[in-house]
């Protein structure tokens, strides 16, 4: 009986093992990373192949550190490839292949709503966690509203604050005028915070990635100073939000870049 | 911070040299393509800060960025190795921790 059950148990274990296996077990089957240019855009290479999408198609990306970055990512695994780790590599994936099959007024119009849920705009009934919200949270507000030149209501209670119609517009309009990879991305760094304001400050660079995730976090980590921190549970999960918003930050940074440099040349041109 | 060579960009340079070195699978740091690609944007960027101060920022935004990329992705992979679960017990070690012996151990 107990001999079955272990031979049960036994099988039932290798099945797992095996079903992880075949997830994560690409071995890198590489030596040297490294990047070329191909009609303005720029390819990873492995060895002497070309990074590809799981579709099948080339990964290009539009600028030198991106792909860089993509292949110092592929570089610093060690025996076996870690792709859930790869928050580039993951981004620019998806990008090209869109396996959502959606495009940009989607991701926009997902956006839009997802701000009336916005993690800054619900604040706590307790005085202390209320205090310090108002302290960390107020200054964000602020730049938003200042930055978009719209007014936005918080909420004291579980009711989700009204967006206005001119909000909206204001917000969509700015969405807009990012390219397809860059939205994607906004979308993962916004799932990452659950805030699409949070997100858009440090797109304009007034917040970095870290200083963003501590405020999305920041009911936590006022919980935490009381309850004691868990390194496997809260630093995990701090260490996981920064990364993907650096990311995010990383690949729409590197879009618009783009855009920038014609621009100085254009300048120096006319000078 | 309106300087690419100001002291908060040195630092962030110094941090993202660091990442670069622990994750690279070159042994030399010098042969590692993108810490020379860093270095020689910081170069780059370094002649133009008088001029164009916002420029400068947005390198050493990106930089940081890509600092804490590297950082807390390397973070997140070392937590999870630590605290990885090792799968279920063995049954001796199971029999071991009650203070049991398996019938064929020696008594």
């Amino acid at each position: 009986m107990l001999n079955s059950l272990t031979k049960f148990m036994f099988t039932k274990q290798c099945s797992t093992l095996f079903r992880c296996q075949r997830y994560a077990s690409h071995k890198r089957f590489y030596r040297r990373t490294d990047i070329i240019q191909n009609e303005k855009k720029w390819e990873v290479t492995l060895d002497h192949r070309r990074l590809k999408t799981p579709n099948g198609r080339v990964l290009a990306v539009n600028t030198e550190p991106l792909a860089r970055a993509i292949a110092a990512e592929w570089d610093a695994q060690t025996e076996h490839i870690a792709q859930p780790t790869m928050h580039l590599t993951a981004l620019c994936n998806t990008a090209l292949d869109n396996p959502g099959k959606i495009n940009s007024h989607d991701i926009t119009s997902y956006l839009l709503d997802f701000i009336a849920t916005d993690t800054l705009l619900f604040y706590s009934d307790e005085e202390e966690l209320r205090a310090l919200q108002e302290e960390k949270w107020d200054p964000v507000l602020e730049w938003f509203c200042k930055r978009f030149k719209v007014k936005q209501e918080v909420s004291k209670n579980l009711e989700p604050p009204p967006i206005t119609t001119d909000t909206r517009a204001v917000l969509a309009r700015h969405f807009l005028s990012f390219d397809f990879p860059a939205l994607n991305a906004m979308c993962f760094g916004v799932e990452a915070l659950k805030s699409p304001i949070l997100m858009l400050a440090c797109v304009d660079r007034y917040l970095d990635a870290k200083d963003a995730v501590l405020l999305a976090r920041l009911e936590e980590e006022f919980q935490l100073s009381r309850w004691g921190r868990v390194p496997w549970a809260h630093e995990l999960n701090q260490a996981e939000l920064t990364a993907r918003v650096a990311a995010a930050l990383l690949v729409i940074h590197s879009s618009s870049e783009r855009h920038s440099a014609t621009q100085k040349q254009s300048r120096e041109q006319s000078v | 911070m309106a300087s690419i060579t100001g002291s908060p960009a040195l630092i962030t340079l110094r941090q993202l040299l660091s990442e670069l070195r622990k994750q690279s699978s070159t042994k030399k740091l010098v042969e590692n393509q993108m810490a020379r690609y860093v270095l020689t944007e910081y170069r780059k960027y370094q002649t133009t800060d008088q001029q164009l101060c916002k420029a400068a920022d947005e390198m050493h935004f990106k930089a940081k960025s890509y600092y804490d990329y590297l950082h807390f992705s390397r973070r997140y992979k070392e937590i999870n190795t630590e605290f990885k679960g090792k799968g279920e017990r063995s049954v001796e070690d199971t029999a071991r921790m009650v203070g049991f012996k398996l019938p064929h151990d020696p008594k």
